[in-house]
């Protein structure tokens, strides 16, 4: 579990987030909305421990993230970017095996190997092990970098998984399997906090929602209930209609209405 | 907990598992044949000469200095070339080659920029800058010290200049910016330009027998071999061969951005420091006994790169033994190319270097498609 408690991110004077409590449990998956500048990304930063709280604390598991060794955050949690190029001719493999540095010294263990096949399958990429990771396109990329982050975290009890606008650059098939990836592995047990732009993704498929605007919280909670009309006008200042759920469509739909 | 579920339901065949294997194999053919590739240009750069010594009397002396056979058959004269001439400058070829070429390989890897070299933190221009000074200063008020320790004063001043100038480039960063990598190449270039002024000014204000040996030093020259200045550098290019693999695992993070490398527990600030003060104690001290030698903290790395791949594990042991064997290879050119006498050794590594490097280039861009 993570928890803040009225922690606070600002830069010069500038507040990013303001102070903000909220718990993140393991076995949810939470999205992370709002609009450009909100402060989403810091609040996952914080959730990661890059930044650390200006004011008040963030505590993983108890402990302020602070008091935590880089190396030994690095086998509780895994965080995917939104970009991630790579200039160097390093193979799939390679890539998917540095998420299992943080295990070994200098030789990977079969069971490192193991892992890295495990969640190049998990990700349907286990044709491209031996391809140059630069040569791919970037949504394969995203999913290589995806299987570098599961491997990370494979084996951790309780692990973290912080996703930044995850499916950035993919085809519609590859952000629905994202998605369900990131599901199911909430549903084995994981915390999954993702960045998510598309509404619709996140009622079909996270458990909890957090709605930020200009560094503070507009709605937190179940999914179903934090996001609803009046909630999503006041944070992204649009008319917008929700389709009621029917037989066909599980989930509500969201429709910003043209003025 | 999830290795437990999914080894029970895995219905998909899995590849093989060691999947790196003839990639390793790759890697560890390729360092032992460069291991043996600088141990032949070694015993040949020393054989080659105005005293010709063949490789059986080579081995007759190190083993009689062993104490392994009781005589040599080979000459007094000949020992003494060897013993005190060829030796000492061979090893401090080696010596000074892998410094250039590991440091060339990390700074490229710490800045992940492929034109990064130790010539943008300072290293070069402030080793320049002080050896002038001392040149300068030197032919005024000094030269009763000229006469016995001109050569070590210069080394040592070079050495000093080279740390100054590096140790300023990193604290400025963070004094200014925020000490990223971005920043520590900007005012590499802002401390390079005035530091190269000053230089630019003193070489204005040179007489022509300074400026002769100020060119001369520009250009780098293995000329001043000796055991004593092989004792000098060896601990500080040993440092960065040592020092600097064990890095590896993390520099392989830094490729995929810092914040990502920070999640994978790196400690970016510790990291960065750790491979400016390597790379800056195996270039200065390098810089100090040899002048500038450009070129090999380039494009060995690039050449090592090509062959076994990015992986700064090998990587960085590659260019060492890389940077070693090229550097070996060009002091014997530079030294019998011209004989009796010699040429700069930075005009070899320059002229021979850069076709290479073109066709490096061009190769890897007929290998991406």
């Amino acid at each position: 579990m993570i928890s803040l408690e009225k922690a606070c991110y600002s830069v010069q004077g500038h507040t990013l987030l303001s102070e903000t409590s909220l718990q993140f449990s393991t076995g949810e998956f939470w999205a992370v909305a709002g609009p450009n500048g909100a402060g989403k990304s810091t609040l996952l930063k914080l959730l990661s421990a890059e930044y650390l709280p200006t004011k008040g604390r963030v505590r993983f598991q108890g402990r302020d993230t602070h008091d935590y060794r880089p190396a030994e955050l690095a086998r509780l949690r895994a965080v995917l970017a939104q970009h991630n190029p790579v200039s160097l001719d390093f193979s799939v493999t390679e890539i998917v095996l540095m998420g299992r540095y943080p295990y070994y010294g200098h030789r990977p263990s079969d069971k490192d190997l193991f892992i890295v096949n495990q969640c190049l399958e998990w990700v349907e990429m286990g044709a491209y092990a031996q391809r140059s990771y630069p040569t791919l396109s970037g949504g394969e990329q995203q999913r290589i970098q995806f299987a570098r982050a599961l491997a990370q975290i494979w084996e951790t009890k309780n692990g973290f998984l912080f996703l930044d606008e995850p499916t950035t650059g993919m085809d519609l098939k590859h952000q629905y399997q994202t998605f369900q990836l990131a599901a199911s592995l909430a549903r084995q047990g994981f915390g999954v906090v993702a960045v998510v732009h598309d509404l619709n993704l996140a009622l079909q498929y996270t458990d909890q929602t957090v709605l930020l605007k200009k560094g503070r919280i507009m709605a937190s909670g179940k999914t179903n209930h934090t996001l609803h009309e009046e909630s999503l006008q006041a944070t992204f200042e649009l008319p917008i209609h929700l389709i009621p759920a029917d037989h066909i469509r599980k989930n509500a739909t969201i429709v910003p209405v043209p003025i | 907990m999830l290795l437990e579920q999914t080894t029970s339901h895995t219905v998909k065949e899995l590849p093989p598992l060691k999947s790196t294997d003839s990639a390793d194999a790759k890697v560890t053919w390729t360092l032992v044949l460069l291991v043996l590739l600088l141990i032949a240009t070694m015993l040949l750069s020393m054989g080659i000469g105005a005293v010709p010594i063949g490789v059986s009397e080579i081995g007759s002396l190190i083993l009689h200095s062993l104490g392994w056979t009781s005589a040599t058959e080979v000459t007094e004269a000949k020992a003494m070339v060897f013993w005190v001439i060829r030796l000492p400058r061979v090893v401090l070829a080696v010596l000074v080659g892998a410094g250039l070429g590991i440091a060339g390989a990390a700074l490229q890897g710490l800045f992940r920029n492929p034109v990064a070299d130790a010539g943008l933190i300072g290293v070069t221009s402030g080793a320049s800058l002080f050896a002038i000074l001392i040149m300068m200063l030197n032919a005024q008020y000094w030269s009763m010290i000229n006469e016995y320790g001109g050569a070590y004063v210069l080394s040592l001043g070079a050495f000093v200049g080279a740390a100054l100038t590096t140790f300023l480039v990193y604290q400025l960063s963070k004094l200014a910016g925020d000490g990223s990598a971005a920043m520590i190449l900007l005012i590499g270039i802002a401390i390079n330009a005035l530091v190269g002024s000053i230089t630019g000014l003193m070489t204005y204000l040179a007489n022509e027998q300074q400026l002769r040996s100020m060119t001369f030093w520009s250009l780098g020259s293995l000329g001043g071999a000796n055991w004593t200045s092989v004792i000098a550098i060896a601990p500080f290019v040993l440092a960065s061969t040592v020092g600097l693999p064990m890095l590896g695992k993390s520099l392989n993070l830094l490729v995929l951005g810092e914040s990502q490398a920070k999640a994978l527990g790196v400690n970016i600030i510790g990291l960065r420091r750790m491979v400016i003060v390597l790379a800056t104690l195996g270039v200065g001290a390098s810089v100090a006994v040899a002048g500038s030698i450009g070129f090999v903290g380039l494009v060995v790395p690039h050449i090592i790169r090509n062959i076994i791949g990015p992986d700064h594990r090998n990587l960085l042991i590659g260019s060492a033994l890389g940077g070693a064997l090229v550097l070996a290879i060009a002091d014997t050119i530079s030294r019998t190319i011209v004989a009796p006498a010699e040429l700069p050794i930075g005009i070899v590594t320059a002229l021979l270097g850069s076709p290479f490097f073109m066709y490096i280039l061009w190769k890897q861009k007929t290998k991406r498609i």
